[in-house]
């Protein structure tokens, strides 16, 4: 009780030095932003609405009186319907597709443009595990063979659906690697570690990260051969049975979304608690936001399981 | 008539210390002069006789007659006043009314322990902040911000040995002990040649050379810490010593705490934490002679903060999160004063210092093997920051005729700078497969730069008739780093104009240069603070500064002075928008980027000197902006943005009365303008290429912060009042060997020991200003309201002190 008491005590000594004080929101304005991400085989949408004030929770509302043109290879496209703020065109994207959008709004002009990139040409990852009960070790072996006489800008993402864990609503709806384990991205192939991402990592090659951003310009036009590892430290009384479904997504992407990236990298890293707020790099004329495209293939890898597996779910 | 020169030291009588600042008038003539940091004068004059007054702030005047039928050394032992009569030691501007000298504040050590702090402790730093013209950072801390400048634009020296770093427990106590020291000088502007390397002020700390006759010293019990100083001859009159070590204990108070609270059902400990520091002072002086001195300095501070969480996942082994961080300074440095005319005197020394950081992050698993032997595995992150600066410097003073005292030198140093090393480390065992194991030890970033600094100073001050005086110099330096060489040409000038009795104006330009910067990402003093060179790619900052003002000497014993003063700086640093070299492998010089800033203002002084009731009242109206908009390195979209210490009102009010010999009491009363700090006000989503990924509403993981501008918000004003009560006492009297003042004999009785109980309260009226603010959303009957919430660290905080002299 004598603990619980002292607990308290100090818990209401540092809350009572907290105190909500007067906020001028006139000082907070509004801007537009527009939001698109052109991805290969995909329907064409953007994303526009004004910023919201950091508090308010309420759904997005799709602004009024707004004129939005698609010059799409030259040819002008409408959106077609809208929702959430959400402005869906008929037109599904191609490789190398130019998109350039010009929004009206009221007297405010909103422009960008962006070329689509060529899909990833890449070989059927080769996918080896191993469980030490100490850790569990995914080896991931794959080819880039990057197009020639082009920079090319690449996004590659492991990802781990986790069910049957304690922790899956909280994975599935998140769709990430599961980081409450010990689990250490590793990638020591030096031609994909990009610099700038590296910049946020505690330990060079040790990745918080399940993204790795980075350009063709140690393997230009090469047949490029490189393993990627996940390192999961087994907790040696887990009991809770888990389902790691693996997969890996590579996307050839414009130099718009790689600089995207590479800032929202830097953005959400914990260390910003520290530093001032970042402003995010737009290619968007009159709005924040980024208009750049994506072309992204998809390889389901591998499925590891652990501890009990729980009873089938009633779909 | 021939010119004859009369020379020699000014000292304590009881104590054989030297007096810094004590002035040696000459009342035939009207010519005087005042005695250097080892306490020397020199005075050419004419005539046959000369009658010399010799004065110093809370001791006896001494007259005397010299006769000058030849060059002739005179030293005087003054006899403190505080033995005659208990008063307080008055505060002396030596940027009076006729010094040439302008924006230099010289405030007596005792004066400075007579502020109230916080928790009591004495503190030098925190004391001058309240000096106008002299910002502090935020609430409780020691980082000082003079006219527009940063913290690392500063320029603190130990003995004339640099020190990086001044702070203890993120800059809430600094590094100098006032227990150590015997004379602080502040400068804001227009500064004499002889200093350089920072842009915005010089501190000159001088410890205590120590009682050559008699071993004395105090013991202190405060709130959190715990002092000690000892002084006294080796050999008596010709060696003596002075040691200070102080150590917070809370790390101790809180222990049996920690652990109680943070048992672990299994009876283990699951949580190992604390702070302390530490801090070592030592002088040791020895006299060849009255013209041969030599002193040697030495200074240690260290702070440590550790903790070990055992986590809760894994109860069979133990396994452990390990964080631990050491920093802190160490300097040392030897000096040898020497005559080598009466009118030219020297002073020969090398001197070290070195400033490091360390932080160390890791995970340690023991797990218990079949054979029942222990096993650890390890995954450890290091992270190391350090200066090393090695210097030999000469410097001469040389007065030729009493119109001129002239200062000249040069000094070389050498920096070893490691900005941040990096290595990580992993030794992993594995359980199940007995012969197999991990391990990698592995150095990530490291980049040492090797630096050379050389300066040649030359000044004079030159009272060119009884209106006018002008002190004027040249600074030259030259710094070399990476094949690169940065000479600058400093000019310095200020001047006095005497109007009359009681004013004089005085205006001053000061150009400066600093080759070493400070980069911090936040507005407390954090061991991620990073002191890196200038480089290749960055050259160093420079300023311009000048600065006007009035001093005025009222009858009624109230100095006013009134300066304005503008800086323009250049080429200054800051981390790039979301950068801090923490963690990064990129060096930082990818992290910051340059830009220009501008201040000004006005500072109002009213000081009182003597009588019961002492103290001051200083306001600052100031104004700093910075612009960053070279391309490429833009902050603020390239407008000019305010600063982060920019503030337009500061005032403090300090005053100190002294009611008897055995009860004083002192107060003070600060009031500022709120600080400035970058909020995000505006959120938008992440851009995907899945349609479903736009939440609406949109999830708080899933959105983007905006910010409108840099430093876009002004915290509330900031006021607080202290207090601090004093209670004397003297006891346990005995025969003296010493002779109280001139005209008593050795058998008076003389207080052996006294005692002081120092109470105050920090934050009398419980104000609670701000440390930081944070956006929260609160939750009332109507739902969630937007709301910003502001931290404040110290509410009304009373503490108790007991020193005991001997």
């Amino acid at each position: 009780m004598k603990r619980y008491s002292l607990i308290a005590v100090i818990i209401l000594f540092l809350a009572s030095c907290e105190k909500v004080i007067p906020f001028d929101t006139s000082i907070s304005e509004h801007e537009m932003v527009l939001n698109a991400v052109p991805s290969v085989e995909k329907q064409l949408f953007v994303y526009f609405a004004n910023t919201r004030f950091f508090l308010d929770s309420t759904n997005n509302q799709p602004l009024g009186g707004i004129d939005m043109v698609m010059s799409i290879n030259g040819i002008d496209y409408r959106p077609t319907s809208v929702d959430r703020c959400r402005y869906f065109f008929d037109y599904t994207v191609q490789e190398e597709d130019s998109l350039a959008i010009c929004i009206q709004a009221g007297d405010h002009t909103v422009t960008a443009h962006t070329t689509v990139p060529r899909m990833p040409r890449i070989s059927q990852p080769l996918a080896i595990t191993n469980d030490t009960g100490a850790f569990h070790l995914l080896l991931v072996n794959f080819n880039i063979d990057d197009y020639p006489d082009h920079k090319d800008y690449y996004c590659i993402t492991l990802r781990q659906r986790d069910s049957g864990s304690r922790y899956r609503h909280y994975f599935e709806r998140y769709d990430t690697i599961d980081t409450t384990y010990s689990t250490f991205f590793l990638c020591n192939d030096k031609a994909l570690i990009d610099p700038y991402i590296a910049t946020n990592l505690s330990v060079s090659g040790f990745s918080p990260f399940t993204q790795l951003l980075t350009t063709d310009d140690n393997f230009n036009g090469e047949n490029h051969n490189t393993t990627l590892t996940l390192i999961r430290l087994t907790d040696t009384n887990e009991v809770v049975p888990y389902i790691h479904q693996y997969t890996l997504d590579v996307e050839t992407v414009s130099p718009e979304r790689y600089r995207y990236l590479q800032e929202i990298s830097t953005a959400t890293s914990p260390i910003q608690l520290i530093t001032e707020p970042p402003a995010i790099y737009s290619n968007v004329n009159g709005a924040l936001g980024i208009f750049a495209a994506n072309a992204r293939r998809t390889f389901p890898l591998i499925t590891i399981t652990g501890g009990t597996l729980p009873p089938p779910q009633e779909q | 008539m021939a010119q004859r020169t009369v020379s020699g030291i000014v000292t304590d009588h009881s104590t054989g210390e030297t007096l810094i600042g004590a002035t040696v008038f000459e009342s035939g003539s009207g010519k005087g002069t005042i005695t250097d940091a080892n306490g020397r004068f020199s005075l050419t004059l004419k005539g046959k006789e000369a009658r010399l007054r010799v004065s110093y702030v809370g001791y006896v005047t001494v007259y005397d007659t010299v006769p000058l039928n030849g060059n002739t050394s005179r030293n005087y032992a003054l006899h403190s006043s505080i033995q005659l009569k208990e008063v307080v030691v008055r505060a002396q501007r030596i940027n009076s009314r006729e010094s040439s000298q302008m924006s230099a504040i010289e405030i007596p050590v005792e004066q400075l322990k007579a502020v109230p702090v916080l928790f009591g402790e004495a503190d030098i730093m925190k004391a001058l902040q309240l000096l106008p013209g002299v910002q502090s950072g935020n609430e409780g801390t020691g980082g000082m911000y003079v006219r527009g400048g940063g913290p690392d634009e500063n320029l603190f020296l130990l003995d004339g040995i640099p020190l990086y770093n001044v702070n203890h427990l993120g800059g809430f106590f600094s590094a100098f002990n006032a227990d150590a020291v015997k004379n602080v000088t502040l400068y804001k502007g227009s500064f004499p040649a002889r200093f350089g390397g920072r842009l915005s002020s010089v501190l000159d700390v001088t410890t205590n050379n120590g009682n050559d006759r008699e071993i004395h010293g105090n013991l202190s019990l405060g709130f959190i810490s715990a002092k000690l100083n000892v002084e006294g001859p080796i050999v008596k009159e010709k060696t003596t010593f002075c040691f200070s070590a102080r150590r917070t204990y809370a790390d101790f108070l809180m222990r049996p705490l920690v652990r109680k609270l943070a048992t672990d059902v299994d009876g283990k400990t699951k949580l190992v934490a604390g702070y302390y520091f530490y801090d070592l002072n030592g002088k040791v002086t020895h006299r060849f002679s009255d013209k041969s001195y030599l002193y040697a300095t030495f200074y240690h501070g260290d702070d440590d903060v550790y903790t070990k969480v055992r986590t809760e996942s894994s109860l069979a082994e133990d396994q452990y999160l390990d964080f631990a961080n050491n920093w802190g300074n160490t300097v040392g440095g030897l000096r040898w004063n020497y005559v080598l005319g009466p009118k030219l005197f020297m002073n020969l020394s090398a001197s070290y210092t070195q400033y490091n950081n360390r932080m160390v992050v890791g995970i340690e698993k023991y797990a218990i093997l079949d054979d029942g032997s222990e096993q650890v595995s390890t995954v450890k992150g290091n992270y190391l920051s350090s200066i090393y600066d090695l210097t030999g410097r000469a410097d001469f003073s040389y007065t030729p005729t009493p119109d001129h005292n002239i200062q000249f030198g040069a000094y070389y140093t050498r920096h070893w700078i490691r900005p941040s090393v990096a290595s990580g480390s992993i030794d992993y065992f594995d359980q199940i497969q007995m012969n197999s194991a991990w391990q990698m030890d592995t150095v990530i970033q490291e980049d040492t730069v090797r630096a050379n600094e050389a300066v040649f100073f030359a000044e004079d001050d030159w009272s060119i008739n009884d209106v006018f005086k002008l002190n004027y110099g040249l600074h030259i330096s030259g710094f070399g780093v990476e094949n690169a060489f940065y000479p600058s040409v400093q000019p310095r000038i200020s001047g006095r104009a005497l109007l009359g009795d009681n004013l004089s104006i005085k205006v001053g330009y000061a150009y400066m240069s600093q080759y070493m910067h400070l980069l911090s990402t936040t507005s407390i003093s954090l061991p991620t603070d990073l002191w890196v060179p200038s480089t290749k790619r960055i050259p160093p900052m420079t300023a311009h500064q000048m600065a006007a003002g009035i001093v005025y000497n009222t009858d009624i014993g109230v100095d006013l002075s009134v300066e304005g003063y503008y800086k323009h700086m250049s080429d200054i640093i800051e981390y790039k928008d979301g950068a801090t070299s923490f963690g990064s492998t990129l060096g930082w010089e990818e992290l910051v980027c340059l830009g220009n800033g501008w201040t000004y203002g006005v500072e109002f002084l009213a000081q009182r000197n003597y009588g019961d009731l002492t103290g001051w009242i200083a306001y600052t109206w100031s104004r700093t902006t910075h612009l960053f908009d070279r391309p490429g390195q833009e902050l603020n979209n390239g407008k000019p943005f305010p600063a982060k210490y920019d503030r337009r009102h500061d005032l403090s009010i300090v005053l100190t009365y002294k009611f008897n010999k055995n009860f004083d009491i002192s107060g003070t009363w600060v009031f500022s303008t709120g600080n400035t700090a970058t909020l995000s006000m505006e959120k938008y989503p992440v851009a995907s290429d899945d349609p479903d990924a736009y939440d609406n509403p949109p999830r708080t993981s899933n959105t983007l912060s905006h910010v409108s501008s840099r430093n876009n918000f002004r915290m509330p004003n900031y006021h607080r009042a202290d207090i601090s009560v004093n209670f004397h006492r003297t006891f346990n009297q005995r025969k003296s060997s010493l002779p109280e003042t001139p005209d008593q004999d050795a058998s008076v009785w003389r207080p052996k020991m006294r005692r002081t109980i120092n109470i105050s309260v920090y934050n009398l009226y419980n104000r609670a200003n701000p440390y930081l603010t944070y956006t929260s959303s609160q939750y009332s009957y109507q739902g969630y309201s937007k709301a910003l919430v502001q931290l404040s660290i110290f509410p009304i905080l009373p503490s108790i002190a007991y020193t005991l002299y001997f």
